[in-house]
């Protein structure tokens, strides 16, 4: 870069200057390079990424970019080269679009090797950039305030293009895919504004619309607009009018003066060698010699008319590209921006997270034309896990633990980066036939994930590229973080509208159980109250004893519940006799109509509390008579340490998808729910109780059908404790 | 009314049989009792009651089978649903699938045996 930063010349070199502020646009930092004069040295505070300006002057001129935050430094000097005699006005934009497209890829860094060209036109189209600024107030990259710049140099000389770079294969294919991928965003961004919503498009045209107000009003403060540039030099070159000159009226013209200029100088020549073989006679009225110095000095004078023509020609030229190169970078920023906005609408307007993450890569995808991709989220444990994925060879759920992968690495550096042809192999771990590009999905500071996006080696990604999925993945961040915290909210509800239906039909459930025992005892009353014989009347009072003993018994279940769930259990552990227990509740089992059948050891103690387990036997027994069939078996079998308590019945048994929410409180099963009685705090109240006596109870189909309820206890405790049971409310 | 009406008592509680029936025995009716649905059924078919107090829930078969079965029958008895259930569903449900009243537990005695007797006096004035 260095050949282009000493002047060749005597041109006077060019001092620019630029301040950065903290959130600076690129372009309106090129404003600041308008200006020519000394201006003294400010205070660069920019985000080196951010300065994509500095990094279109760098690549343009050798002036470093990207300057350090906080650093003040001396205004970069920009020497311009000289004039080159090469130069061809009517050159298309080609040159000049590779450091605008740089200046446009904030952020990016090029590594190829800088061609040598002029400055100037993308000096002269500062000002367009700055009015670039004014247009997108939205353009990332840090706000900026450009520094007011004197007066443009007037020396044409010092400013002549040379617009035609010496190109080498190197730079020529490096043009072509920039404006091949510039292209690829004007159709994409056409493409999307018709198939987006229409508001897209609106907003398009909104911004274009705003941007001509914001170029005249930029001009109208500036005074030295580039139309007004143009038409000035327009008018001293000889074509003045009311439209704007194209570069091709500027070659017609040009073509124009230097034929009459050989032609008068071949006619001044002409003229000389006449005079000189004339002879002269003393009486003419004035002498060769006069003559001759007269011709001479018309001679002189048109090629300095002619020349003053040409420079004025060589700078309308020059602004022209401008023009068209300032035009061509606002249309390639806009259309980066209707898609950057489309693809973050998108993404916005789903709320399901695997729809959100379905919607960020095909985005990604068709903004930045990728083959595959895939979307990777953090893990509690660092790794990254497939969540999204689309022609690659990852498959969904897969989980990614190499840090040497390309989406590790930028996981573990929080950095975009990108892999070029040749290097796959570091991406997938394939065979290096693809690129790829990767970006972290940050939002509010925290890693969610790594986005990556890959194509085949015909797609060369570029630095503008990964800038632009750079932009993509703030709102894609965001989207995944919005659609988690919705998924959390509506598991949430999900789970109070269940408990909300679990305590209603609670309610339903325990009015009914209690309508019974009420209907009884009242028919019981009523029946008492008629002329009955002695027994008959003996009998009811039996009747109303029982069915009050059941309402007490309900009331005793539904307060032990509370205890359980609102201070757990602590209860007395001691040695008991499970046979001489589970013998005597099946007696009272008996008693009461419902006979259960007892395989048992002689003796068999556990540590348990008495009256949990009391509980426990009785609870099980009533629920394999409500829900099983007879015959229904107590079997007490020792097993180690441990001894196994099992309520065998006959029933139909317990699906699957029931058995444990069968221990949960006020669920009752689907096809118990309308025709057995119970509130369904009967099993939930067993497995706290075995719980709390160091137990566990499940249930699992019975050999030969029916359920098989299983209480596993512990023969042996460390130590016995003393705290009564059930515990009284904590303080 | 020529002779003691019949009625068949339906529920899968004990001490409701028991004392229900001790309640209609008093006031002269000639009742029988059935624990679940299948016996109710076997015994409509063998004794003919004319009237059926019937629980809905019931293990075998539910209160709801014996109505819909009953349903089905041109000659058949008056049944009073008598049940804990109380939404106005399950009463809409009762009236279609025939039943001549429902009763929601826990029933009043006085006010059971009222409709009892308006039951069994539709009953005969339609002549069935």
């Amino acid at each position: 870069m260095a050949e282009a930063a000493e002047p060749a010349t005597d041109a006077k070199p060019r001092r620019l200057s630029f301040s950065f502020r903290a959130g600076a646009s690129p372009a309106a930092q090129i404003a600041a390079d308008t200006a020519d004069a000394d201006i003294p040295p400010v205070e660069a505070d920019a985000r080196p990424p951010a300065s994509s300006a500095g990094r279109l002057l760098g690549e343009q001129s050798s002036i470093a970019p990207a300057p350090p935050a906080r650093v003040l430094a001396p205004p970069p000097v920009l020497a311009l080269p000289p004039v080159s005699d090469s130069s061809t006005p009517a050159r298309p934009a080609g040159p000049a679009l590779s450091p605008l497209a740089a200046a446009l890829g904030a952020g990016a860094r090029t590594d190829a090797p800088l061609p040598e060209r002029s400055p100037a036109p993308v000096v002269a189209g500062s000002a367009l950039m700055a009015r670039a600024a004014t247009v997108l107030p939205a353009a990332p990259g840090p706000e900026m305030t450009p520094v007011p710049h004197a007066t443009a140099p007037e020396d044409p000389f010092v400013e002549a293009p040379a617009p035609v770079e010496a190109e080498t294969p190197d730079t020529r294919s490096r043009r072509q895919r920039n404006t091949r991928s510039r292209s690829r965003f004007r159709s994409r961004a056409h493409t999307k504004a018709k198939v987006k919503a229409k508001a897209t498009a609106a907003s398009g045209t909104q911004t274009a619309a705003s941007g001509a107000a914001a170029r005249t009003g930029a001009a109208d403060a500036g005074g030295a607009g580039i139309e007004d540039r143009i038409r000035k030099e327009a008018r001293s070159a000889g074509l003045g009018g009311a439209a704007l000159p194209s570069t091709e009226a500027v070659a017609r013209r040009r073509i124009q003066l230097w034929g009459i200029a050989i032609v008068v100088l071949s006619m001044i020549a002409v003229a000389l060698v006449i005079t000189g073989l004339s002879k002269t006679s003393g009486d003419d009225w004035v002498s060769a010699k006069t003559l001759r110095l007269a011709v001479i000095g018309l001679a002189l004078g048109f090629t300095i008319y002619a020349l003053e023509k040409e420079v004025h020609l060589r700078r309308l030229s020059r602004l022209l590209i401008d023009e068209r190169v300032i035009n061509t970078a606002l249309t390639n920023r806009l259309n980066m921006h209707s898609a950057l906005t489309a693809a973050g609408k998108a993404v916005n307007s789903v709320l399901d997270l695997d729809e959100v993450l379905e919607v960020i890569l095909s985005s990604a995808l068709e903004m930045l034309e990728g083959s595959e991709g895939s979307v990777m989220l953090l893990e509690a444990d660092g790794a990254l896990a497939v969540v999204a994925v689309q022609g690659t060879q990852l498959v969904k759920g897969q989980r990614l633990r190499e840090d040497s992968s390309l989406a590790g690495l930028v996981a573990r550096t929080r950095e975009p980066a990108m892999v070029g042809a040749g290097h796959g192999a570091v991406a997938r771990g394939d065979d290096g036939s693809h690129v790829a590009m990767c970006v972290p999905l940050v939002n509010r500071g925290e890693l969610l994930g790594v986005l990556d996006v890959e194509a085949r080696l015909d797609r060369a990604f570029d630095e503008y590229d990964l800038h632009v999925l750079s932009l993509f993945a703030e709102p894609a961040a965001a989207a995944i973080a919005n659609a988690r915290l919705y998924g959390a909210e509506r598991a949430h509800v999900a789970e109070l509208l269940d408990l909300d239906r679990m305590k209603s039909q609670f309610v339903a459930t325990v009015s009914h159980e209690l309508r019974t025992p009420l209907t009884s005892i009242r028919g019981a009353i009523a029946a008492a109250r008629r002329p009955v014989a002695d027994e008959q009347r003996a009998e009811l009072f039996d009747v109303i004893e029982r069915q009050t003993g059941r309402l007490a018994t309900m009331v005793e279940e539904m307060f032990a519940a509370a205890q359980l769930e609102r201070h757990g259990s602590a209860p007395l552990l001691r040695r008991i006799e499970l046979a001489s227990l589970v013998r005597l509740v099946a007696l009272d089992s008996q008693v009461a109509g419902r006979p259960v059948k007892v395989e048992a050891p002689e003796t068999c103690e556990v540590r348990a509390d008495p009256e949990a387990m009391r509980r426990i036997v009785t609870n099980l027994v009533e629920n394999a008579h409500k829900y099983g069939a007879a015959p229904i078996r107590l079997i007490v079998e020792p097993d180690g340490d441990r001894v196994m308590l099992s309520v065998v019945d006959h029933g139909p048994g317990v699906p699957l998808a029931e058995r444990e929410r069968i221990f949960e409180r006020f669920y009752r099963a689907e096809h118990t729910r309308d025709n057995r009685p119970g509130i369904g705090l009967g099993l939930p109240i067993v497995r706290g109780l075995a719980e709390a006596c160091g137990g566990s109870v499940w249930v699992e189909d019975a050999p030969g059908g029916g359920a098989a309820f299983r209480v596993s206890l512990r023969t042996r405790h460390a130590e016995d404790q003393e705290t009564p049971w059930p515990a009284s409310p904590r303080s | 009314m020529a002779g003691k009406s019949k009625i068949l008592i339906v529920d899968d509680e004990p001490d409701v049989l028991l004392t229900l029936r001790m309640i209609l025995e008093s006031e002269g009716f000639d009742a029988s009792l059935a624990a679940d649905g299948e016996t109710a059924l076997r015994r409509i078919d063998e004794d003919h009651p004319d009237l059926v107090v019937l629980d809905i829930m019931m293990p075998v078969l539910d209160g709801w089978f014996v109505l819909a079965e009953l349903a089905g029958r041109t000659r058949r008895p008056a049944v009073i649903v008598c049940s804990a259930k109380s939404s106005e569903a399950d009463v809409g449900r009762a009236r279609d699938l025939g039943a001549a009243d429902y009763v929601t537990k826990p029933w009043d005695a006085d006010d059971l045996l009222r409709r009892i007797r308006e039951s069994l006096g539709r009953r005969e004035h339609v002549g069935i």
